[in-house]
């Protein structure tokens, strides 16, 4: 047992153990929303990313959401603004355990950076992979860039990571 | 406002995996425990609340695989599908509503029957947040960065918190992790989620925890030294991490907020005995001591090298050990409360604080403090 408490063989390996087995998916189809799919939409055809902007507040918020919790007001698709893929870091790790990705059920290869940002422009934070590992190279304020794939999607996945980049 | 008292607790022990217990099995053992040590039937109890979580327990409705052992077929039930904390103010509005006499509570989970990090990542929106792999350790380790480096809190600091609680928790019979570990240990633990550690997380444990609430009539029958709710409130953060302040546990702070002025708390360090908190990481206990008052914003870790929140400090905070030495995740909010309630009857044995007669316990739904229960009790002693 590690200090955590862990045992090292993990017990469904023990010879011991009644167990019954079944494999049922429990499949789930979300809802996106109106924004969401424009978003991603905008992200494939254009290259470019969108917020949504608080017809009350002017707060715009990324990714786009369909509720501004300070005025606890609608957006719609007309209230989307283009925001630039560039920000500043506000907060960052480095993941250094497994991480199963939920999308493909495989193992993500680790240590990866991780960070909170603020894109320009925008009201919220928002979070994505970083390209540095090193978290003595890594430092609140520095300026980010989001990198786009060549091929693509319209998901997630189109913007692999966010990278450390200097400007000026 | 009417009175409503903790009669009387029950705890298993805590550990990694109960595998010879159902979930129904796990739980009969505590409301047995309460049937026993107050000597009544199940005849006695009034209604019952529960608090768990369908994704831990595997199913949906999940209060509905355990009706048996709380003794509530052709009964009332409800359910909290959270953390116990806010189980306890459900069971605690039956009494003040004058419907019921007593409320039995309950809380339960076993994290060994299900995978954790994938339950945890399942808390966050499907679309933006998941595929990056966020859960309960990532996003602690974000939420640390950006505390430490706006208040710059060290390592060792941070590291206190491990060594306080793991050392308090050798003093509790039913704490999962009943190991001491030193500050070397904690700091050349691997590195996890930097700048957070692995001994800077809790283990995943399986337990349950459950308490007899009464009205005040019912209390002077059951009880010789009932515990007093005094006061409550709650407040809910963001749900989205990027919109929240993560340096600061503002939730936190509303919640503890509306419990002190329930409860006429002006001077939390002088006027609380002890506090239990929900510490899911190292760094979170000191924000928290900010949160609630106990010290200035940023002082966190100052607070904790004044040795104010030891056993035998001024606020002493976490003495079963906390989250950190045990995590059944959604019954922690009420073992605080069931901490809470054994310090102010003087039952909590080696751990227990000396004339403790106000404290306060915190519970927690969500990643991050998002939601947040701050419950302040009064002894009867």
């Amino acid at each position: 047992m590690n200090l955590r408490g862990e045992y090292k063989l993990a017990k469904k390996d023990r010879e011991d153990i009644f167990e019954i087995r079944w494999k049922t998916d429990l499949p789930y189809k979300y809802s996106i929303g109106k924004l969401s799919v424009k978003f991603f939409e905008v992200l494939k055809k254009e290259r470019k990313l969108l917020g949504s902007k608080c017809p009350e507040c002017g707060k715009v918020h990324f990714p786009p959401r369909g509720v501004c919790a300070e005025c606890v007001v609608k957006m719609t698709v007309d209230d989307m603004v283009e925001v630039p893929p560039r920000g500043t870091l506000v907060g960052f790790t480095v993941i250094n355990y497994p991480f199963v990705d939920p999308q493909t059920g495989g193992m993500r290869p680790f240590p990866y950076g991780y960070a909170l940002f603020q894109l320009d422009g925008t009201d919220t934070y928002t979070m994505h992979f970083l390209d540095e590992k090193d978290h003595t190279k890594m430092e609140i304020g520095q300026r980010v860039e989001a990198v786009f794939k060549d091929e693509m999607e319209g998901n997630l996945g189109d913007i692999p990571y966010f990278k450390i980049i200097k400007e000026g | 406002m009417k009175k409503v008292a903790i009669c009387g607790i029950a705890q298993t022990k805590y550990e990694e995996q109960k595998i010879d217990l159902t979930i129904s099995e796990l739980v009969f053992e505590v409301v047995k425990e309460i049937h026993n040590k107050l000597n009544i039937s199940n005849d006695d109890i009034g209604c019952v609340i529960s608090s768990s979580n369908d994704f831990n327990d595997g199913r949906t409705i999940a209060n509905m695989a355990i009706q048996d052992a709380v003794g509530s077929v052709r009964k009332a039930e409800s359910r909290v599908s959270g953390d116990g904390a806010f189980a306890y103010v459900y069971g605690a509005m039956r009494i003040l509503s004058g419907e019921y006499d007593t409320v039995l509570i309950v809380s339960h989970t076993k994290c060994s029957e299900g995978d954790q990090y994938l339950i945890n990542n399942s808390i966050f929106d499907p679309f933006f947040q998941r595929h990056l792999g966020l859960d309960q350790i990532s996003a602690a380790g974000l939420m640390a960065n950006m505390y430490m480096t706006k208040y710059g809190i060290s390592e060792q600091q941070a590291a206190k918190v491990v060594v306080k609680n793991r050392k308090n928790a050798m003093l509790n019979p039913y704490a999962h992790l009943q190991q001491k570990v030193s500050l070397e240990d904690v700091l050349e633990s691997p590195m996890l989620a930097f700048p957070l550690k692995e001994l800077e997380f809790p283990p995943f444990s399986d337990g349950a925890v459950a308490m007899l609430i009464a009205n005040e009539e019912k209390a002077k029958e059951l009880a010789d030294t009932p515990v007093w709710l005094e006061g409550y409130g709650s407040c809910t953060d963001a749900y989205y991490l990027g919109h929240r302040n993560m340096s600061d546990l503002v939730g936190l702070e509303g919640a503890a907020k509306e419990a002190y002025k329930m409860a006429g708390i002006s001077d939390p360090v002088n006027q609380l005995d002890v506090a239990e908190v929900y510490d899911a990481f190292s760094t979170h206990e000191l924000m928290s001591y900010e949160a609630l008052g106990f010290c200035e914003k940023g002082q966190g870790g100052n607070f904790i090298d004044t040795g104010a929140t030891e056993l035998e400090g001024s606020i002493p905070v976490n003495p079963s050990g906390g989250v950190l030495s045990s995590n059944p995740t959604m019954a922690n909010g009420l073992i605080r409360v069931a901490e809470i309630a054994l310090q102010l009857m003087g039952k909590a044995e080696k751990r227990q604080i000396a004339d403790a007669n106000i404290g306060l316990a915190n519970g927690m739904n969500g990643i991050c403090s998002q939601g947040n229960c701050v419950l302040i009790f009064g002894g009867g002693k």
